[in-house]
């Protein structure tokens, strides 16, 4: 059955009005969150209950709306668009959470569901996330710690930090730099206009990494011990590495190269315009 | 001028209309040219969309990664976890220029790898054949999937907020930077196949962040 609260702020009140409300959840169920403007921050317990609290103005009012298997939480407003209006949500650990909005912050901690964040103006700060997390914003840092699974990050105009992530890994970002650490993965594709890109992390055999970047310079860790086939390209940029490999130069315009580490076993391509490429030990 | 129906195009083509909504669209395009050429657009896309053949990976990694991490005991499985699936609904403009840009990228990945290559295992080489051919046809393609996406965008401008515009434009701009380099190294050295790949890469990326432009939250809903 669905059932719908509408919790409208009490007018006059001198401090912001404040929503505080807590709804019943089954194993599997998710959670939207849809808003203008605002800061969502979730943190998680051990209860099968989702505790919504929010500040808002008294024009404003927030609704939730809670089905079998979906919390979906909107702000409305009496005259033209809501204002700026702070979350603090708190989840069972399991579950999926979905946020959307234009102006608007997310920090996310401890969840272990799946995580879905889409912002134009913002900061999206992530501490967990299995399965599928796609973590988006245009203006705006990125950051996801923890996460496993299938893990798409972008930025538009701002960086991204990607650390201690597990599992299939795209990060894109056309003005920002992306700095991806203690990350262990058979599957990145790390692409950019500006901005540098930092790898470190596994280089599985059989794995494909990829590091994609117009003007910007790319450094990636090698592991002692790698098995990889890589695939140097930089046209304006230069190459150096911190230790020795045997390189094929293919041309003479720009510098690309290739060479085998160990069984070349994993694929390794680096490509950058106009930036220079640096390999280093961890 | 929009009308409601183009936005149903592409149910039709899928067959994905009732009949009565059938039978009111087709009512419709006997009066609309722009729907007809729309239609016979979206025909063509799909048609040639079919002739494309799947080029599996060489390998699935994911099945590895989901085995290792359920080991570790803290993952469910992806297919099974999500409740509701997501749809992903584009306006037929967006559909179109996504196919287009599909092609285009195929295309020119065929032409690649049939030319390719004194050097086995490298990234799409071209042995000296004309990478300018690849990139002339994509080029073209390119350059309306962009239009159609760029009208889709100014038709939603005014609904965006300012500053968001004006970010999405700097960022469009510093893409549009990276394209002209690429495309002038090109014309300085036009066998280079990494130029010929930088490019279309550097494209499809103004392509994806006018997509995602398009999808951006309203200011007012």
């Amino acid at each position: 059955m669905l059932t719908t609260l509408i919790l409208t702020a009490m007018l006059g009140a001198p401090a912001l009005p404040q929503t505080d409300t807590i709804v019943p959840v089954r194993e599997g169920a998710e959670l939207l969150v849809e808003l203008l403007r605002g800061q969502v921050n979730v943190t998680t317990w051990n209860r099968s209950e989702v505790r919504i609290v929010a500040e808002h103005d008294a024009d404003d009012w927030v609704e939730v709306e809670h089905a079998d298997r979906l919390v979906q939480i909107e702000v409305g407003a009496r005259y033209g668009p809501p204002d700026h209006v702070d979350f603090e949500i708190t989840v069972p650990t399991w579950m999926g959470i979905a946020i959307e909005g234009a102006f608007v912050g997310a920090d996310l901690r401890g969840v272990a569901g799946e995580v879905s964040v889409q912002t134009a103006h913002g900061d999206v700060r992530l501490d967990g996330g299995r399965g599928f997390i796609e973590l988006e914003s245009v203006q705006g840092q990125v950051e996801c710690r923890n996460a496993r699974g299938r893990i798409r990050i972008s930025s538009v105009n701002g960086g991204v930090r990607l650390i201690g992530a597990q599992g299939d890994i795209t990060v894109e970002t056309v003005n920002g730099s992306q700095e991806l650490s203690g990350i262990d993965s058979e599957s990145i594709d790390v692409s950019g206009v500006n901005g540098s890109i930092t790898y470190t992390g596994t280089i599985r055999d059989g794995g494909r990494y990829m590091f994609n970047s117009h003007n910007g310079d790319i450094t990636i860790a090698v592991p002692a011990g790698t098995n990889a086939s890589m695939w140097v390209a930089t046209y304006n940029g230069d190459f150096e590495t911190d230790f020795p490999v045997t390189l094929r130069e293919t041309r003479q315009q720009g510098k690309r190269f290739n060479f085998t580490l160990g069984s070349g076993s994993a694929r390794v391509e680096l490509n950058t315009f106009g930036g220079d490429i640096h390999l280093r030990r961890p | 001028m929009h009308d409601s129906w183009q936005d149903r195009l592409s149910e039709y083509v899928d067959d994905e209309l009732n009949a009565d909504e059938r039978l009111a669209l087709e009512s419709h395009l006997a009066e609309c040219a722009t729907c007809r050429a729309l239609l016979a657009e979206l025909q063509q896309v799909v048609q040639r969309a079919g002739a494309l053949s799947d080029r599996a990976p060489d390998r699935d990694l994911w099945p590895d990664i989901a085995s290792r991490l359920e080991k570790s005991g803290s993952v469910v499985d992806i297919a099974t976890r999500r409740a509701v699936p997501r749809r992903v609904s584009f306006s037929v403009p967006q559909l179109v220029a996504a196919a287009v840009v599909l092609m285009a990228v195929s295309a020119g990945a065929v032409w690649l790898t049939m030319t390719s290559s004194s050097t086995p295992g490298e990234p799409g080489v071209s042995s000296g054949g004309p990478a300018t051919v690849v990139t002339a046809v994509a080029v073209t393609e390119y350059d309306a999937a962009v239009a159609a996406l760029e009208q889709e965008l100014a038709a939603r401008r005014s609904s965006l907020d300012r500053t968001t515009v004006a970010v999405l434009e700097e960022n469009l701009r510093i893409i549009d930077e990276a394209i002209e380099e690429a495309r002038a190294a090109l014309e300085r050295d036009p066998g280079n196949t990494y130029l010929n790949q930088h490019l279309a890469q550097t494209m499809w990326g103004k392509v994806r962040l006018l997509r995602r432009a398009t999808g951006l939250t309203p200011l007012a809903s």
